[in-house]
């Protein structure tokens, strides 16, 4: 499904990525977690293609393809979705017609009739309510005005009704609540299935419980310093991450996950 | 010699057409009808509100009112004053003194339109007006002259619209003056379709009585050169205005929109939000000036202005100003010019849509703001859907 090898990525000049080899096969979900600052989140920007951050070095094959060959949007008609660890609120835009006319811009690039609005509801009646978000923010302006959880739920509900290929979660779970925590995990649950992969991004093990990874990874000074099973995770839940960074050799910036 | 000419030699009248051209209005190019010019055959079809009722101006001359209906038990009256018939309030806003865009009205109009709302009308439909002018009107002055007075809790939705279907330029100088009584409610949307050579000086002047409300929801879509002027005096304790526009500048078009507003007396509120969108090499100016007296205390007053270049040829000037002399006051204003976000950007396009859909939905949403507060339901389609024309077009 995607294979990153030596990837380096910068943002201002300024080395962030420094080497990073990753494979995810069908189906799989992986877990990315480190301190703030190891480049969690620049890695989830270079994948969706963030023009802000510039890849240096290494290659990301997608399904065979060249991945940092194509634009952000045609990442995305090809199956790639992040989910924002901060959504971008967007006034005068209202929620509804933003969902609909993402999933319309999907269907056209798969020569699929586009949905108006009456179909469109339909299609997404259940996904909203499997997600416990209230009908009254599909009126609203996207994003605008929403909790840090409607926010969040608001890309997971984006997520269901793009069913991608590969999902990337960028902390989505920061921020929840554990009832809204379990929501999410539903949504991924859900989603979960043999041609579809899913890297999940965290500082919490809590979310792991839920939304149990095939393999987690350690990133730490952007390298990858540790990979294991899932009680990786609940190890670093114990021993936090300074063990495996000395360990390693590389400094964890010393800052509290948050 | 006359007294916008003379004021513009002032440090003052300089100084307010700093950003904007004044030329057409001291030169002679442009001169009024010497004669009626109604249309010659058959009507265009002509914008309109389904449900209202609609009076059109066809280059100055008043059509026949074919859609009066029964709307005497309304309680709203309309006439047609000759220029030397006087009505209580006429000229009382936009004198020639005051160094506004009122002058080479109050020297050129030809007949006045009162409309007079009794104390508690209610006009179940909007009254819409249409001011055309066609090919006739090249290098025409033309001055509309329009006074509201709302009479004590009454309320009405007024629709003004300015159409220009000549190729030629044409000088438009409309002025509509507002008298609100108290506890009146007046619904005032205005929008310009002038042409594309049209030059367009046009203003509004409004007095609020005590608890009235004024609302103008302003859109000024086309035209080569367009000034519009709003001044209000909160005169009546209680009273409250909102005061919004968007503007769309392509080509090489020059807008400008400027607003004094008087906080005369206490309690009173103003919110104020005026939108740009500035395409290709278009320019905008917003001014707008909040004015609070000392006795005006436990007033709230608010005014934004936000511009959006989508080229990096297009130009804003942007100049908002509170004045307080209260002390017991909760004021604010803010000012941002910006491109698109980047940030925004990327979130549409990691969703699918490709950049120059991006660039539209965003545009679109920017213009949202201000359009969707329109209390008229079809002419915010009819709104929504020129503006998203107008949008359309821009180049990526």
């Amino acid at each position: 499904m995607l294979k990153i090898e030596n990837l380096h990525a910068a943002v201002d000049g300024k080395p962030i990525l420094k080497g990073i080899d990753l494979e995810i096969a069908p189906g799989q979900i992986h877990a990315i977690m480190g301190p703030n600052g190891s480049g969690k989140s620049t890695l989830a920007q270079v994948l969706a293609g963030n023009e802000d951050y510039e890849v240096t070095a290494g290659s990301i094959s997608y399904q065979g393809r060249d991945l940092l060959e194509l634009s952000v949007e045609d990442r995305a008609l090809a199956g790639i979705f992040l989910a924002f660890q901060y959504p971008v609120e967007i006034p005068g835009f209202a929620n509804a017609e933003f969902l609909r006319a993402a999933v319309n811009a999907h269907r056209k690039h798969r020569g699929e009739s586009e949905l108006d609005a009456f179909d469109f509801s339909k299609f997404a009646r259940d996904k909203i309510a499997q997600l416990e978000l209230d009908p009254k923010l599909m009126t609203r302006s996207l994003n605008a005005g929403f909790s840090g959880g409607e926010k969040k739920r608001n890309e997971c509900l984006q997520m269901s009704l793009l069913e991608p290929t590969f999902a990337i979660l960028d902390e989505t779970d920061s921020g929840l609540d554990i009832d809204a925590l379990q929501i999410v995990a539903r949504g991924v649950n859900t989603l979960r299935g043999p041609e579809r992969s899913f890297l999940v991004i965290t500082h919490y093990q809590r979310l792991l419980d839920y939304i149990v990874p095939d393999t987690v990874h350690v990133l730490a000074d952007g390298r990858i310093i540790r990979s294991g099973g899932k009680e990786l995770a609940l190890e670093l839940e114990d021993k936090g991450y300074g063990w495996l960074a000395e360990k390693a050799g590389v400094a964890t910036g010393g800052e509290d996950p948050s | 010699m006359n007294s916008l000419t003379q004021w513009l030699e002032t440090p003052t009248g300089r100084e307010s057409w700093k950003y904007s051209d004044p030329a057409p209005l001291t030169g002679d190019r442009f001169a009024p009808f010497a004669a009626p010019a109604p249309p010659a055959g058959d009507l265009p079809l002509l914008p309109a509100c389904a449900d209202s009722r609609r009076l059109v101006f066809w280059n100055e001359t008043c059509l026949a009112d074919e859609t009066a209906g029964d709307d005497r038990s309304s309680g709203m009256t309309i006439a047609a004053l000759t220029k030397d018939r006087a009505a209580p309030g006429l000229g009382t806003l936009a004198t020639d003194e005051s160094g506004t865009i009122a002058d080479l009205n109050n020297r050129n109009r030809q007949e006045t339109l009162h409309i007079h709302l009794e104390d508690g009308a209610a006009p179940d439909r909007p009254l819409e007006l249409v001011f055309v002018t066609d090919d006739r009107s090249s290098d025409r002055l033309v001055a509309p002259r329009v006074l509201i007075t709302a009479g004590g809790g009454s309320r009405a939705v007024i629709i003004e619209r300015h159409l220009d279907l000549g190729r030629d330029p044409v000088l438009n100088v409309p002025v509509v003056e507002v008298l609100c009584g108290p506890g009146s409610d007046i619904t005032h949307l205005k929008w310009l379709g002038n042409g594309p050579d049209a030059l367009h000086y046009g203003g509004t002047f409004v007095r609020q009585d005590e608890g009235s409300r004024y609302v103008s929801r302003e859109f000024v879509l086309a035209g080569h050169r367009v000034r519009r002027e709003m001044h209000l005096h909160l005169a009546g304790p209680g009273a409250s205005c909102i005061l919004a526009g968007l503007t769309l500048a392509s080509g090489l078009r020059h807008t400008d929109v400027r607003t004094r507003v008087y906080h005369d007396v206490p309690g009173c509120t103003t919110d104020e939000l005026y939108k740009g969108i500035l395409i290709d090499r278009g320019q905008s100016v917003f001014d707008g000036l909040i004015r609070v007296a000392p006795d005006a205390q436990q007033t709230g007053a608010y005014q934004t202005n936000r511009n959006l270049l989508l080229s990096d040829d297009a130009v804003s000037y942007s100049i908002p100003r509170l004045e307080i002399y209260a002390d017991d006051v909760k004021c604010s204003h803010g000012s941002t010019t910006g491109q698109l976000s980047a940030e925004e950007m990327f979130y549409l396009r990691s969703r699918g849509f490709d950049e120059m859909m991006a660039r539209r939905l965003l545009s679109y949403a920017f213009a949202s703001e201000v359009v969707d507060q329109v209390e008229h339901p079809g002419l915010r389609e009819e709104l929504t859907a020129s503006i998203q024309q107008i949008l359309d077009k821009v180049p990526s």
